[in-house]
């Protein structure tokens, strides 16, 4: 008869456990989430200063990594011309597309564009805006070209780089260090 | 006439064993001389009715002290030398009760003596729920070796156990790795329930908190059949003391502080009884840490600050014929990860690789900044367990756990403090095991059903898509096990049937809900076989088959995983992997030489790995290197060495070593991530005491991690770093105030202030371990 007491309450704290197991069964469905820094799309658009044809470099990629791959796209430039350069980062996954330009811009003093060529592509770049310290951020540009040649442009964004360290407000992303939020490659022609 | 059943549920730091239980491969090596600091306090009661017994002698062989029990039957001894004792208790009407206990810590006994004119039996009742089954080979950590731990992570912890190492992700996260496997492959047991948090990440460390625990134990084999799916490889046990029984208030405090990192710790624990209701007791512990940036030979490695907080209450009567414990934990950390393995993408990969020092090296700060991970871990347990007539026991077991993970990153715009992964993780879990009495004295066994019910939860709002889905995965297990347990010998034997499913919902790239229904089962076989000829030498061989539904990260991935720059992708054509294990052990035990040896195999088929894709993926930040999981028949095997000599009176010489060796049979070629070989070894000399500082002990010791050279080609971005070896020392004491001691510990790591990287630190590509550690211990107990 002794048993009787604990099987009780053995039997009770089993069943408030069983109660409690099947109470937190209810199903209710996830919520998706839209990835707010998505960017899909990286634009150049290059207009040459003396007037002739707008040249346009675009990275796209709309659902974002994996799935489709990217489109990179690069008209061809003219040698022996400057032209002055914008970047324009969009989110095209919504709608209306959302523009990250604004918020790197904002931020300006924590991220800066990079542009390098590989050896033997004629171009060569100079900053054309400042963030709210007097370093470049690389948004606003300017791009000269040289004699004819083809080859390869690197466009990066490094957040949180080291903006004093040596040669970075020139352009040279050797002592940077921060980290890669975009590194876009276009094969480019200049003829 | 004198039914021995002791009971299991005992004492403070207590592990009892009896005739049996003595050569129970179940404890540690820790045996120091001449320590004679241990008790023995106990209680004795009439089996029949509990009723206590007064005037009941009790007597310590071969010291020969002795005391008579009180008149409610509680009988405390002090001041008793470690090693082997007999403890005779003599009552009048009963035939005299002779107990051999190997001492090794404090120990409370619980005696139950039988009124009845009946013949002594042999000791049959052991503490089999808390050591496990005898077949398997396990060590464990407790009392002062355990002490002398305390203040690291249950990872870091663990690494003292021949046949245990560490994956680290930088100086901040730990996990336990159990013959060269970790995660998913092994299970935890925090106070009798499976610890359920997000365990399949290799950067998510166990939500323990060793303060909590009053023994580790590590059972290295597999031992499904008993615990349940995921202990493939082996288990870690980690057990509270037992609730005191008596009225007396009594604790402790514990203050460490730490040179690197400027860390400081403080945990403290109080417990008692309840006045007039006898056998009911309780507990409050708790411990708080806080640390700052800590320091590698030559530079601070920066955001590896953090802090940690955790507590448990526990109640519960130990009456004889009902036992219930109620049990409640919450453990909290907030950790940084090391600043500069933060990366975008390979270029940046490429450049830390390339550089001898992190790319960000910050002054020390207290600061934790982002990335870092903020873990929340709630644990509750109701448990009870009563004697069933003449039949045997039943114990019921049921627990809660609720794990709040959320991870920060470094992003754009105003979202630094809007984490990237919250994830929302409930487990309920019951259990019911029937354990039947000895019959015919030698067979003893339980048999047992266990449900699991878990869901995970995305928290909206991270701007993330999520990691892991939403899922739900109810698990059932049934077993059986049994056991022969004879004077030198045992055989044991189980089953066990296992069903888990899986209901996964999540969005694809066009946010449209995708279902997942999967489902997995399978059976567990165990048999094992003990062998003591004499008291010296012990014999045990253990073979275990298990199966392990992939996890959910193997399952669902898709994404990038930030620290390796890399892309993963799971896949739901995955198998169950089926595993079999034979591990076997050779312990001899004398005074002067103990040693232990495990040697094993382990076979798993369909063993799922990461496999690099020759296509890379081109993404917006460039291209990353796509791994699929895919799977593989595996083998390991190791052996694991761990001894002990005393060369001179009060010189002791203790050695340690592990080697495994893992092989991917279908492609010919080493697994990856697999721990190098390690040995160790260490001298104690133990200053003979005099006045009020007693048990003063001096030990150095070396610590050789060799280089791994058994990698798979082409798969790491690095080579594994070169061998290390660290040189350690340490200096112990106990100040007796009064009749209280002072536990007193001056400790030293990487004493020589060693630079060196770790191939089983996943951040290892960025940065040094951390250097020299000077710390100081004050443990105080009353």
């Amino acid at each position: 008869m002794r048993v009787l007491q604990p099987l009780t309450r053995l039997s009770m704290i089993l069943l408030m456990g069983s109660l409690l197991f099947f109470s937190s069964c209810k199903d209710d469905d996830p919520v998706p989430e839209n990835e707010e820094e998505l960017i899909t799309t990286l634009q150049l658009v290059l207009t040459p200063d003396g007037g002739g044809t707008t040249a346009t470099l675009k990275f796209q990629d709309l659902d974002g990594d994996g799935g489709t791959a990217p489109t990179i796209t690069a008209d061809k430039l003219a040698a022996n011309t400057t032209y002055t350069g914008t970047i324009t980062l969009l989110n095209e996954s919504e709608s209306p597309a959302e523009d990250i330009t604004v918020e790197v811009k904002e931020e300006g003093a924590e991220h800066q564009f990079f542009y390098a060529t590989t050896a033997g592509l004629n171009i060569s770049f100079a900053y054309n805006d400042q963030d709210s310290d007097g370093n470049p951020i690389g948004l606003d540009f300017t791009l000269v070209t040289g004699d004819a040649s083809t080859g390869t442009l690197r466009v990066t964004l490094r957040h949180e780089p080291d903006k004093t360290a040596t040669d970075v407000s020139i352009g040279d992303i050797t002592n940077a260090g921060g980290e890669t939020d975009i590194e876009v490659d276009f094969d480019v022609t200049i003829e | 006439m004198l039914q021995k059943d002791i009971s299991y549920w005992f004492g403070f730091t207590g592990l009892l064993l009896l005739s049996l239980a003595s050569f129970f491969p179940n404890e540690t090596w820790a045996q120091q001389p001449s320590d004679c600091t241990l008790s023995i306090t106990g209680k004795i009661i009439d089996g029949h009715n509990a009723a206590p017994l007064a005037y009941a002698n009790i007597l310590i062989a071969p010291q020969q002290v002795g005391t008579i029990s009180e008149e409610n039957g509680d009988f405390e001894l002090h001041e008793l030398c470690s090693g082997p004792i007999q403890v005779t208790i003599s009552h009048l009407g009963c035939e005299t009760l002779k107990l051999d206990l190997n001492l090794r810590a404090d120990t409370t006994l619980v005696i139950e003596l039988e009124h009845h004119i009946e013949l002594l039996e042999s000791i049959t009742v052991v503490s089999r729920r808390t050591v496990g089954s005898a077949t398997q080979s396990k060590s464990t950590l407790e009392g002062a070796k355990l002490d002398a731990l305390k203040g690291n992570s249950l990872g870091e912890t663990l690494k003292s156990i021949a046949g245990v190492s560490t994956l680290k992700t930088g100086p901040t996260i730990s996990k336990p790795i159990i013959h060269g496997l970790h995660s998913s492959r092994i299970l935890l047991l925090n106070n009798g329930i499976r610890q359920e948090g997000q365990e399949w990440g290799s950067d998510h460390a166990p939500e323990i908190d060793p303060f909590a625990a009053s023994r580790l134990t590590v059972i290295k084999g597999a031992a499904t059949v008993q615990y349940g799916l995921g202990a493939m490889s082996g288990v870690v046990l980690v057990e509270p003391a037992e609730l005191p029984q008596e009225n007396h208030l009594s604790g402790q405090i514990h203050l460490i502080g730490r040179s690197n990192g400027q860390m400081g710790i403080a945990a403290g624990a109080l417990q008692g009884g309840f006045g007039k209701w006898k056998n009911f007791g309780w507990r409050l512990q708790g411990s708080i840490k806080r640390g700052g940036d800590l320091k590698a030979p030559d530079y601070v490695l920066s955001n590896t600050a953090m802090s940690e907080r955790s507590y448990s209450i526990n109640v519960g009567s130990q009456h004889s014929a009902l036992k219930w414990n109620a049990y409640y934990s919450y453990f909290q950390t907030n950790l940084g990860i090391l600043r500069s393995a933060h990366i975008g993408n390979l270029t940046d990969l490429e450049a830390a690789l390339a550089s001898e020092k992190p790319l960000y090296i910050e002054d020390f700060s207290y600061q934790v900044q982002n990335p870092k991970q903020a873990v929340r871990h709630h644990l509750a347990k109701l448990q009870a367990s009563w004697k069933w007539g003449g039949i045997g026991q039943l114990k019921g077991t049921y627990g809660f756990q609720l794990n709040r993970r959320q991870e920060y990153d470094l992003r754009r715009g105003d979202r630094d403090d809007i984490p990237a992964i919250d994830l929302d993780l409930t487990t309920q879990s019951a259990e019911l095991v029937f354990e039947h009495l000895p019959w015919k004295k030698h067979l003893s066994g339980k048999i047992g059903v266990s449900f699991l019910y878990q869901q995970n939860r995305n928290v909206p709002g991270t701007g993330v898509r999520p990691l892991v889905p939403y899922y739900n995965s109810p698990t059932i297990g049934i077993f059986w096990m049994e056991k022969w347990i004879s004077d030198h010998w045992q055989l044991e034997a189980g089953a066990r049937y296992d069903y888990k499913a899986i209901t996964a919902k999540r969005f694809d790239a066009q946010q449209n809900l995708q279902t997942n229904q999967l489902d997995f089962n399978g059976y567990t076989f165990t048999v094992g076989g003990y062998y003591q000829p004499n008291e010296a030498l012990t014999l045990s061989t253990n073979m275990g088959t298990t199966f392990r539904p992939p996890n959910i990260s193997e399952l669902f991935s898709d994404g990038l995983h930030h620290a390796v720059a890399a892309i993963e992708e799971g896949s739901l054509d995955l198998q169950t992997e089926k595993a079999w294990k034979w591990v076997n052990m050779l312990k001899w035990e004398r005074e002067r030489l103990q040693f232990e040896i495990d040697a094993y195999l382990h076979l798993i088929n369909n063993y799922i790995f990461l496999q690099p894709d020759a296509e890379p993926r081109l993404t917006i930040r460039g291209a990353f290197p796509v791994f699929t999981y895919q799977q593989t028949n595996a083998r390991l095997w190791g052996i694991d060495f761990n001894g002990q000599l005393e060369l001179v009176q009060h010189l002791l010489l203790r050695l340690k070593g592990n080697w495994v060796r893992a092989q991917d049979l279908e492609k010919g070629e080493p697994l990856i991530y697999i721990p190098a070989d390690r040995i160790g070894g260490s001298l104690l000399y133990v200053i003979p005491g005099n006045g009020r500082l007693k048990d003063l002990q001096f030990s150095t010791g070396i610590e050789y991690t060799s280089r791994q050279n058994r990698v798979p080609e082409g798969v790491d971005y690095a080579p594994p770093p070169e061998g290390y070896a660290l040189v350690s020392a340490e200096i112990t004491g106990n100040l007796l105030l009064g009749k209280r001691t002072l536990g007193i510990r001056l400790k030293a790591e990487n004493l020589l202030n060693k630079a060196y990287r770790d191939y089983l630190d996943r951040l290892r590509y960025y940065a040094d371990s951390p250097g020299r550690n000077i710390e100081i211990s004050l443990q105080y107990k009353f």
